[in-house]
C-alpha cells in the first residue's frame, strides 16, 4: 500500500475503532448548555447546577466566539450555579460565553441533592408545602415575559440620601530634654460625603482640618499658629456610569488631572464611547499651605486622556495650564503622563511637567524645561517576589505664585535633582523575604548615593511575630553614615505592635576630625488598633539620642469611618 | 503659649461644629453594616452578571437583607488580595456607580484615592502610607535615601520646617543648603552679626548639625 493509500484508510480505521465508543456515550451520556454568568483569571461561574444535573468533577468545554476552547472541572456546586476551574489558570472566559457539559442521562430528573444510602430507603416523602400568596402584583408582566423580572440599578438621585466619610484627630509632640526646644502638633479633621444631598443625585463633599502647631526655640520668637483650612467644599454631578459628563464646582482637587492642584472653580469633563475622557477647568488656586488662602492666582487647564479600552491598562494623558498672578500672566505648564498596568508583565508609570518660558520669564529665557519628572517600571512576579525600578527629576520652575520654598536667583537658575533607584524584594516560601535597594543621586553640586539591605521574617519568636533587620550606607551632600536597624513585632487579630532599634553613624562632610562622627540610636515602640466597625488607633513613641543630645516624641492617630 | 487671637477662636468653634456634624453622620449610619445591604440604597449595582442562585447572597424571601453569614473571599473570587483597611471597608466603596471597579484599579492607590501630592511623588503610595491606617511612617528612614539624611535636630522636627506644604501633601525637594531653611535663624543671629560679617555660607565651620545648641566654635 503506498502512502496515499495509507491517508485514505486510517480515518477509516479510527472511525471503526471510535464508533462503539460514541454510540455507548449516546445511549448513556447527554450534553447540557450552559453559559457563562461571572469569571475571573482560571475561573468562571455557570448558570447550570445541581438541580441541571451537574457534579463536582464534571468536565466543561466553553467555546468562546474568538479563540480555543477552555477545559475545565467543576469544583463547586449550588442550586443553580456552579464554579469551574480551567485546565489553563491563564485562560479567561467573559461573561455571556456559551460551553457543554456532557453529563450521565440518569442525572436528569434525579434529585438535585446527594443521595444519602443510609436514610433515602427510610425517609418518607416530605409534604408538599403551599407556596404562600405573591405579595406582589402582576403589574405590567404580560405573556413571554421572564417570570423574574430585571434587577435594575437604582440611579443615585432614586436613593436615600446618605452621609459617609471619616473624622480623625492626630496630635504628635517632641521636646529635647534640655528644656530648650520643642516641636508639635494637633488636628481634627473631618471628610464628609453627603450622597445624593439635594435630590438631585449629586454630591456634597466637605474635607477640613483644624490645625495648632508650636515649634519653641532658643533666641528666637516662638510659634504658635492655629487655624481651619477647607481642602474640600464642593458639590459634584455626574461622572458615573449613568451619566458620562461630570461636573464639580466649589472647592476641589482637581479630578481629570490632579497635577494641576486645587481650585476654587469648576470643573467639566466628558467620556466618549471607547472610555477616553476630556476636560476643563477653571478658578482660583489656593496656596499649598498652612492656609490655603486663594483669590491670587487665576488658571484655565484643559486635558484629554485616551485610554486603549475599557479596561484603561493603557492609557496617555496630556494637560496644558496657563495661570495668571494678580491677572498677570505667570506659569504655562504643560503634564503629560503615561500608563501602562498589563494584566501580566512589566506596568509603566510615567509623568512629566514641563514649563514653557516667554521673554516674559526673565530668569529662564524663552524654551521650554522638563521641571519635573517621575518614571516608575514594576513587575510583581509569582510568589510575591517584587522589583521596582524608578528615576525623578526636579528643578525649580519660574513663576511669581508662591508654591515652593522661597529660592534666590542662583537656585532657581541652577537648582536640579536627579534620582534612580532600584528596590526588590524576593521570598522563597512567603515568611521569609530579602530585601534589597539601590539609589543613586545628583544635583548641581554634587552626587551620591545609598544603598540597603535587610530580612524580614514572617511568624517568627512568637504566634504572628515578625522581625526586620536590615543595614545601610549613605553618601549625601553633608554627610556619610552607615547603620543598621532591627525590629521585633507582632501581628494581632485587631493589630499590631512593634519595637525598634535603630544606629546610625554620621561623618559630617567639612567638619574637623575632632567634630565630624557623630552616633544616633533611635528606639520607637509602636502600636496600631483597628476594628471592623471603622476605628482605627496607632500610637507611637520614641526616644533619640545623639552626641550628647536626648529628644523624645509621640504621637497619636484616631480616625473612625463611616 | 500666647493668647488666642479672634480668629484662632473662630476656627476653633468652627472645629467643633465640623465634628458634631460628623458625630451625627456616624449616629445616621450605625445601622449599616459592612455585608449587609440597607433598603435605602436599593440595588446599586446591576446584576446581569451575577449567578442566577439568588441564595449565594440574598435570604430567601427578603431580596434585601443579604445571608448573615455572607462572606466574600476577594482574592480566590476576583484574584485580587484586600489588604489592611480595604479588607474592612464596605463593598460600596469600591463598586458602585462609578463603573467597573478593575478599570479603577490599574490606576493603583489613585483609582480610588485622590492623590493629595498632586502626582508629583509617584504612584507608589506605600513608600509612605501603609495599608492598615493612612498614617504615614518611616520617614527618617525613607530620607537614608535621600541627599539630605535626617542627623540630630533634623530627625526630630516636623515635616513641615523644611517643606513648608506639607500639611496639604505638597512636598518638594528642599534644598540641601543649611540657608535653605535657616534663612531666619540667620537674620536673627546678632551676636556675632552673621549677615554683616557675610557669614552666609559655610555653616559647618562653626555650627553642628546634630546639636540643640546654636553653635560650637571649633
Amino acid at each position: 500500500m503506498n502512502f496515499e493509500s495509507n491517508r485514505l484508510f486510517v480515518p477509516f480505521v479510527l472511525a471503526g475503532a471510535l464508533l462503539p465508543a460514541s454510540a455507548q456515550e449516546t445511549a448513556e451520556m447527554t450534553t447540557i448548555e450552559l453559559r457563562v454568568v461571572d469569571s475571573s483569571a482560571g475561573r468562571a461561574t455557570l448558570d447550570r447546577g445541581r438541580v441541571d444535573g451537574l457534579r463536582e468533577g464534571d468536565r466543561v468545554v466553553l467555546r468562546p466566539r474568538d479563540g480555543l476552547p477552555i477545559e475545565g472541572r467543576v469544583i463547586e456546586l449550588s442550586e443553580r450555579s456552579a464554579r469551574l476551574e480551567f485546565d489553563d489558570a491563564a485562560r479567561v472566559a467573559a461573561p455571556g460565553t456559551r460551553g457543554e457539559a456532557s453529563i450521565p442521562r440518569e442525572r436528569i430528573g434525579a434529585p438535585s441533592l446527594p443521595a444519602d444510602p443510609a436514610g433515602a430507603a427510610s425517609a418518607p416523602e416530605p409534604a408538599p408545602v403551599a407556596h404562600p400568596a405573591w405579595p406582589t402584583p402582576d403589574q405590567d408582566w404580560r405573556q413571554g415575559m421572564p417570570l423574574l423580572n430585571e434587577v435594575p440599578a437604582l440611579r443615585p438621585s432614586q436613593r436615600t440620601a446618605a452621609f459617609d466619610g471619616r473624622w480623625y484627630l492626630i496630635s504628635e509632640h517632641l521636646v529635647d530634654l534640655g528644656g530648650e526646644r520643642s516641636f508639635g502638633f494637633d488636628r481634627a479633621g473631618l471628610d464628609l460625603t453627603w450622597r445624593n444631598a439635594f435630590g438631585h443625585g449629586g454630591e456634597l463633599h466637605a474635607a477640613g482640618e483644624y490645625d495648632w502647631r508650636n515649634s519653641v526655640v532658643p533666641d528666637a520668637d516662638d510659634q504658635h499658629e492655629a487655624g481651619l483650612r477647607f481642602d474640600r467644599l464642593s458639590y459634584l454631578i455626574g461622572g458615573d456610569r449613568f451619566q458620562p459628563e461630570r461636573l464639580e464646582f466649589g472647592r476641589f482637587l482637581q479630578h481629570g488631572m490632579p497635577e494641576f492642584g486645587v481650585l476654587d472653580g469648576l470643573e467639566w469633563s466628558g467620556r466618549v464611547t471607547g472610555g477616553s475622557t476630556y476636560g476643563v477647568s477653571l478658578g482660583y488656586m489656593p496656596e499649598p499651605d498652612f492656609r490655603q488662602e486663594s483669590f491670587r492666582d487665576f488658571q484655565l487647564a484643559t486635558w484629554y486622556r485616551w485610554v486603549a479600552d475599557e479596561s484603561a491598562r493603557t492609557s496617555f494623558q496630556a494637560g496644558f495650564q496657563k495661570t495668571f498672578r494678580d491677572f498677570t500672566r505667570d506659569r504655562d505648564l504643560f503634564v503629560v503622563r503615561y500608563d501602562l498596568a498589563p494584566q501580566r508583565g512589566w506596568d509603566l508609570h510615567g509623568s512629566a511637567w514641563i514649563d514653557l518660558y516667554t521673554p516674559h520669564d526673565a530668569q529662564k529665557g524663552a524654551g521650554l524645561e522638563l521641571t519635573q519628572g517621575n518614571l516608575s517600571i514594576a513587575r510583581r512576579f509569582e510568589g510575591g517576589s517584587t522589583l521596582l525600578l524608578g528615576a525623578t527629576h526636579v528643578a525649580f520652575p519660574e513663576m511669581d505664585r508662591w508654591e515652593f520654598p522661597t529660592v534666590d536667583a542662583t537656585q532657581l537658575a541652577n537648582s536640579h535633582v536627579e534620582r534612580v533607584m532600584l528596590r526588590a524584594r524576593q521570598s522563597t516560601d512567603h515568611h521569609f523575604w530579602l530585601r534589597e535597594e539601590l539609589g543613586a543621586w545628583t544635583d548641581q553640586d554634587d552626587q551620591g548615593g545609598d544603598a540597603e539591605a535587610g530580612l524580614e521574617m514572617d511568624h517568627v519568636l512568637f504566634d504572628g511575630g515578625r522581625a526586620r533587620i536590615a543595614g545601610f550606607v549613605t553618601q549625601g551632600s553633608t554627610s556619610t553614615l552607615w547603620g543598621g536597624r532591627f525590629a521585633i513585632g507582632r501581628q494581632l487579630e485587631n493589630g499590631s505592635w512593634e519595637l525598634g532599634y535603630e544606629l546610625e553613624q554620621y561623618d559630617l562632610t567639612g567638619f574637623s576630625a575632632a567634630n565630624d562622627q557623630i552616633p544616633q540610636h533611635r528606639v520607637r515602640l509602636s502600636r496600631d488598633f483597628h476594628s471592623a466597625s471603622g476605628w482605627s488607633f496607632s500610637a507611637h513613641a520614641e526616644w533619640l539620642h545623639y552626641a550628647e543630645e536626648d529628644a523624645i516624641s509621640a504621637g497619636i492617630y484616631l480616625s473612625r469611618s463611616f | 503659649m500666647s493668647a488666642m487671637t479672634s480668629r484662632s477662636k473662630g476656627s476653633l468653634l468652627l472645629a467643633v461644629l465640623l465634628l458634631w456634624l460628623g458625630a451625627c453622620a456616624i449616629r445616621g449610619s450605625e445601622s449599616v453594616p459592612r455585608h449587609l445591604w440597607w433598603s435605602g440604597l436599593g440595588p446599586v449595582l446591576p446584576h446581569d452578571s451575577f449567578p442566577a442562585d439568588c441564595s449565594l447572597c440574598h435570604v430567601a424571601n427578603e431580596w434585601q437583607t443579604l445571608k448573615p453569614e455572607f462572606e466574600y473571599d476577594h482574592e480566590k473570587e476576583a484574584g485580587y488580595a484586600l489588604e489592611g483597611a480595604h479588607a474592612r471597608a464596605q463593598c460600596l466603596r469600591c463598586h458602585n456607580d462609578r463603573g467597573p471597579a478593575g478599570s479603577f484599579a490599574v490606576l493603583g492607590c489613585a483609582g480610588c484615592h485622590a492623590d493629595v501630592h498632586r502626582g508629583g511623588l509617584g504612584p507608589d503610595c506605600t513608600r509612605c502610607h501603609q495599608q492598615a491606617s493612612w498614617e504615614p511612617v518611616g520617614m527618617v528612614e525613607l530620607h537614608q535615601h535621600t541627599r539630605f539624611p535626617l542627623s540630630g535636630v533634623h530627625a526630630v522636627a516636623a515635616c513641615w520646617r523644611c517643606h513648608p506644604g506639607a500639611e496639604v501633601g505638597k512636598f518638594v525637594p528642599a534644598d540641601p543648603e543649611c540657608v535653605s531653611c535657616h534663612r531666619s535663624d540667620l537674620a536673627l543671629a546678632t551676636n556675632p552679626n552673621h549677615l554683616g560679617l557675610g557669614w552666609v555660607d559655610h555653616c559647618g565651620r562653626c555650627h553642628v548639625p546634630s546639636t540643640w545648641q546654636q553653635a560650637e566654635v571649633h
